[in-house]
């Protein structure tokens, strides 16, 4: 195995690195950008035009009056068949006899009122009036358009697009205007007009989510849609046997698992053998994790018992075999104990008087070597951690 | 558009000065992906990692006048992003950097001691690598991203965070540590 430095690998990996498959934000972005200036020169220039038009069409035309009128009319046409009703009563009333100042006075008050889409002429206060109202109007159905105009966005916010099972997943639809519908299509058969939401999916697999945002005043729509993979998550369990002193545990199959034994000590393969070096209740967990870092977790108590051996007859007679009584542990490191003795009415004929001390059967305080018969034992274990186990058998001295 | 031709950039900015919006709109998509992913190195997530590039961005439209066009506009730009996300991180969270301690300072002999070992770590992905570096506290991951990634020296670093040269690089030394480790909880995801 190589060893890397660990900066020279996020470098490698991260200098040039950018999200290509990534959707821009762009629509969202806009709308923090500052507002844009809106610039009048150009309608200023088309309005003075026609007005230059105009005045140049009074000496050579007779009839410049309807000419004028057509093109109002035909400039209006575009806003809506109630201006162009007024129009054809401002033709009406408008009198033929009137100066060429009079119409570029009026036209230049209609430009400082900043309504540079429409020429009307007027020369009476009658027709005035009338004009105001359609300036009004004009003003009115402006603040319509703008407002009907807008084309929702369908950019959304989720707080996660992979995860494991059961994954809750919230979402947050990024268009703000009042008008706006939500329609959000969870992919899992479920659906919902909320603007915050948020769905549980409790399968693993693939899942389109859609949001659909519509302008419920001009029927504009957007829609967006991003993919959400839920993982599925394992499930841990575990058995275990016990041969000699050594657990042997046995997993479920997963990617990746650790066992934590109890005693501060870990393993990561999936049949792990432990060998306790602790006495009592034990508290195993096990974790496993697939590839996708989706895990569960069990934890099990279990009782370790210390492994020994201990001879059930015992012959003290000092021909160098089988002279002593006491257990042979598997580990002896790990563990301490005392041993007592007791006959056959139940008293005490020997107890350690140092840790691990065995029999060598003499009777406690004497120098008699113990009769022939039925005896009873009792080891006092103990581990590292103070742990403390009592074990019983029976003895009988030949 | 080619970003190396002086007079095309020209162009490009004089459209966005005038707030055209079609240009400003080119230029923001063109640099999005890689900008957001130095966002993302000094976010927590997604959602920080985009208000992060949204403020850089509008200093970067903001900013477009004073742009000389001496030096590469990509790297014009990162820069902007890259304060932006200071201040950010330096806005929204308090900056706890553990103070300078003698001890660790002084074992810093080599500054690349934080090797890591794996079969497959080339297969590591980058997004896999920003993932680990956000769970990084933003004093660690701030430093690791100047030091590292942006090239500063414990100089500026310092300087720009306003702490020791001491306290940046017992900082850095931390946040390599960590992030070993955080390698090494998620390299059963490498192949990922």
């Amino acid at each position: 195995m190589n060893k890397i430095k660990i900066e020279n690998i996020v470098k490698e990996k991260l200098t040039d690195f950018e999200y290509k498959s990534v959707k821009s934000d762009w629509d969202i972005f806009e709308n923090k950008l500052p507002k844009k200036k809106i610039s009048y020169s150009k309608y200023y220039f088309v309005a003075a035009s026609i007005t230059i038009v105009t005045l140049l069409s009074i000496p050579f035309f007779n009839k410049q009056k309807q000419e004028t009128a057509i093109i109002k009319k035909n400039i209006l046409k575009e806003n809506n068949t109630e201006l162009i009703t007024t129009t054809n009563e401002t033709k009406k009333n408008t009198k033929e006899e009137k100066s060429s100042n009079q119409i570029i006075k009026n036209e230049i008050t209609t430009k400082d009122e900043k309504d540079n889409n429409i020429l009307i002429d007027t020369t009476n206060n009658e027709v005035e009036t009338i004009v105001n109202e359609v300036i009004n109007k004009e003003t009115l159905s402006q603040e319509n358009i703008i407002t009907d105009t807008y084309k929702p966005i369908s950019n959304f916010i989720l707080s996660k697009n992979k995860g494991c099972a059961p994954l809750t997943v919230s979402f947050k639809a990024e268009d703000n205007n009042p008008n706006t519908l939500y329609s959000w299509d969870f992919g899992n058969k479920i659906k919902s007009n909320d603007k915050i939401t948020s769905q549980t999916y409790q399968k693993p697999g693939t899942y389109i989510v859609k949001l659909t945002t519509t302008n419920k005043n001009n029927q504009k729509t957007s829609s967006f849609e991003t993919e959400i993979t839920v993982y599925e998550t394992p499930k841990a369990n575990f058995t275990f046997s016990i041969f000699d002193n050594t657990y042997l545990f046995e997993g479920i199959e997963c990617d990746n698992q650790i066992w934590k034994f109890g005693d501060n000590s870990f393993s990561n393969e999936i049949n792990p053998e432990h060998i306790y070096s602790r006495i009592g209740k034990t508290n195993v967990s096990y974790t496993v994790i697939n590839k996708y870092g989706c895990k569960s977790e069990i934890s099990k108590n279990i009782s370790i018992e210390p492994v020994f051996q201990i001879a059930n007859a015992f012959s003290p007679n000092n021909d160098g075999e089988n002279d002593e009584f006491g257990p042979i542990f598997e580990n002896p490191e790990n563990f301490k104990y005392y041993l007592f003795i007791y006959n056959a009415y139940g008293d005490l004929v020997f107890k350690s008087q140092e840790t691990n001390q065995n029999w060598n059967g003499l009777i406690f305080n004497s120098n008699n070597i113990a009769e022939k018969g039925a005896y009873l034992w009792k080891l006092v274990i103990s581990d590292k951690y103070s742990n403390k186990l009592n074990k019983k058998g029976k003895l009988t001295i030949k | 558009m080619n970003f190396s031709d002086k007079e095309e950039v020209r162009k490009l900015v004089k459209q966005c000065i005038k707030e055209d919006r079609k240009s400003q709109k080119f230029l923001y998509e063109y640099f999005y992906g890689k900008m957001l992913s130095i966002c993302m190195r000094y976010a927590t997530d997604y959602n920080e990692a985009q208000d992060i590039l949204h403020e850089g961005f509008i200093k970067v439209f903001a900013k477009l006048k004073s742009f000389k066009n001496k030096g590469s506009f990509e790297g014009w730009i990162r820069r902007i992003i890259v304060n932006s996300a200071i201040d950010y991180v330096r806005a929204k969270k308090k900056l706890t950097f553990d103070s300078e301690e003698k001890s660790i300072i002084d074992n810093i002999k080599d500054e690349d001691e934080v090797l890591i070992e794996a079969e497959n770590l080339s297969k590591i992905k980058a997004e896999l690598i920003i993932e680990l570096i956000q769970e990084l506290s933003p004093a660690y991951k701030t430093v690791f991203n100047l030091y590292v990634l942006e090239d500063y020296s414990h100089k500026q670093v310092a300087e720009v965070l306003g702490i020791s040269e001491g306290t940046s690089k017992s900082n850095l030394a931390k946040a390599k540590q960590k992030l070993r480790e955080l390698f090494e909880e998620n390299l059963y995801r490498l192949n990922e």
